[in-house]
């Protein structure tokens, strides 16, 4: 028998709740109920909650900041955007668009995941500070390469038409699927005897290691998880632009995954969920009303909340309110 | 006499700085071994080297006979070999049974880790009255049973302990030291002690080693070191 399964685990209600009423919400708009501009709303926190978390497995769950990982992001869109590009003859005719675009979605995450599991295998065995500075190095290195690439628009872009009738509709449920695989995968990690193994490795990886715990081979396989969950949401963001930029290299991408994971406290699996909400809502918030000085506001919620809250939005909720704490994990 | 650990000349140090110049020692089975040495002498470099969590720079490392030199620590965890690290290195955000669960997780204690926790709890019973308390709100002297219990639950077959006495009340100390005794007499583990408290330790060790600037300087069983000028001189303060 597992031992294992007498450990608490964290309540997945939230996670259930999240599904359901994003769920609900697609229906909604499939049939004509919600507007267009109300369901955008849902799919940019789809996008936000979906990096926060590929980002929280590396940073969060085992504490090593993937200063990079828009890097991810960036090379799931790429390829997303190629093949879609380059496949644009079959799909005008009335070939499918989404097979062509799960091929581009699979090229793209399996060459993250592999990408992290190199450069994971010569960069995770040292400690400290080396592993950002790795990954932001990385970014900067795909990221001009990848600008050499000259497509239909040189550059780096990349446009493609794959406009159909409800083509936002079932956007939605792309966004949607995308959404439930990050929710699940990173729930189960959190939650597995792997996922402890990662707590271990964050709070004090010399105590992992003695207790037989398999550090590097651990972080790789977090690194891993996170790439490839990036990369989904770098592709189904690319969908649904028509398009690829190098701007879904810039660091400042990377920085929205740090500050969402920080605001809603580390180390959890519904902190960067309610992250995601805090920072949407700033983001839309000030964007909207001030937008000359949205970047500065956000900054200065994220010194706050740095020096305030070290354990987040999560933690102040957990130690608040004890009972909650199952909820807040 | 069976050995479960022999260290054949061992060097190994941080950077560009050795730390251990050369260490023999050998773990005789069912015994208490000690290293002892003040500050600074190489006791803990010495028990991380074995771990492999510091690597050797040369020499060897024998487990019951097998060289186990370049092994990663999490194999050597699972071949028997425990270390209860020094500061007790807790998860303050876990549990008291969160630990041991965790620990037990391992494919070596998997199959026994229900008995070993009923092991564990009847040789510390405040454990078990603290099982759901955050490791981070037990006192000192808890802490480092917890230290020690998580350390059980690997299912040690060489079991070594890092300064275990390190920040305790003098009470606390005899406990510990009652404890390790323990160990050896009913749970016959092979035991290898690292320790400051040259009193504590030569009150429960069958042989002990002293080590100074990473080179053992004497080696003996307990009653002949006792006799030693230089141990009393130097150690025990006679």
């Amino acid at each position: 028998m597992e031992i294992t399964k007498y450990l608490k685990k964290p309540s997945s209600y939230i996670m259930w709740l999240l599904i359901i009423v994003f769920g609900i919400v697609g229906v909604q708009y499939y049939a004509g109920y919600i507007s267009a501009s109300t369901a955008a709303i849902f799919m940019d926190l789809m996008k936000f909650i979906g990096i926060a978390l590929s980002l929280a497995v590396i940073m969060s769950y085992t504490g090593y900041v993937s200063f990079g990982h828009v890097v991810f992001f960036g090379i799931g869109g790429f390829f997303t955007a190629y093949e879609l590009s380059k496949y644009s003859q079959q799909i005008l005719q009335g070939g499918n668009p989404y097979t062509i675009f799960l091929m581009g979605m699979l090229i793209g995450v399996g060459l993250s995941v592999l990408l992290a599991a190199t450069v994971g295998a010569a960069v995770l065995r040292l400690r400290g500070a080396f592993f950002a500075i790795a990954t932001i190095g990385l970014d900067y290195v795909i990221l001009y390469l990848e600008m050499t690439y000259k497509g239909g628009a040189g550059g780096g872009e990349i446009y493609f038409n794959v406009s159909r009738p409800r083509f936002l509709e079932e956007t939605y449920f792309v966004f949607f699927i995308a959404f439930v695989i990050t929710l699940i995968i990173a729930y189960i990690v959190k939650v597995s005897k792997f996922g402890y193994g990662l707590a271990a490795i964050r709070e004090d990886e010399d105590a992992a290691e003695v207790i037989g715990v398999d550090t590097v081979r651990y972080k790789i396989y977090a690194f891993m998880i996170a790439a490839g969950l990036a990369a989904i949401w770098g592709s189904v963001y690319s969908w649904r632009q028509f398009n690829f930029t190098p701007e879904n290299f810039s660091l400042g991408i990377s920085v929205d995954m740090i500050v969402m994971n920080v605001i809603g406290g580390l180390g959890t699996f519904i902190g960067p969920i309610i992250g995601a909400f805090i920072y949407y809502i700033i983001y839309r918030l000030t964007n909207t009303y001030l937008p000359q000085l949205a970047y500065i506001i956000l900054g200065i919620i994220v010194v706050a909340v740095v020096s305030f809250l070290p354990e987040g939005v999560a933690g102040l909720i957990r130690s608040k309110f004890p009972n909650l704490r199952k909820y807040f994990e | 006499m069976t050995y479960v650990l022999e260290l054949e000349k061992l060097e190994s140090g941080y950077g560009e700085t050795q730390v251990l110049f050369g260490v023999n020692l050998k773990a005789r089975k069912g015994q208490i071994t000690a290293l002892l040495g003040s500050n600074g002498a190489g006791k803990s470099t010495t028990l991380w080297t074995i771990m492999g969590i510091v690597k050797p720079w040369g020499g060897k490392i024998l487990f019951n006979g097998e060289d186990v030199t370049m092994l990663p620590p999490y194999k050597k965890v699972n071949i028997g070999m425990t270390l209860v690290p020094e500061g007790r290195r807790l998860w303050p955000q876990l549990t008291v049974e969160e630990h041991l669960i965790m620990a037990a997780s391992i494919p070596r204690s998997k199959e026994r880790a229900q008995e070993i926790l009923e092991m564990v709890y009847q040789l510390f019973p405040r454990l078990k009255e603290r099982r759901n308390q955050l490791a981070g709100t037990l006192s000192g002297g808890e802490q480092q049973m917890l230290a020690i219990a998580r350390g059980l639950m690997l299912n040690p077959v060489l079991f070594m302990l890092d300064e275990p006495s390190l920040g305790l009340a003098p009470k606390l100390v005899q406990e510990i030291a009652e404890t390790i005794s323990k160990l050896r007499d009913e749970w016959k583990l092979t035991v290898l002690l690292v320790e400051q408290n040259i009193h504590m330790s030569m009150q429960i060790a069958d042989y002990a080693y002293i080590i100074e600037n990473g080179r053992i300087v004497l080696e003996g069983t307990v009653d002949e070191l006792k006799e030693n000028p230089m141990v009393k001189k130097a150690y025990l303060g006679l």
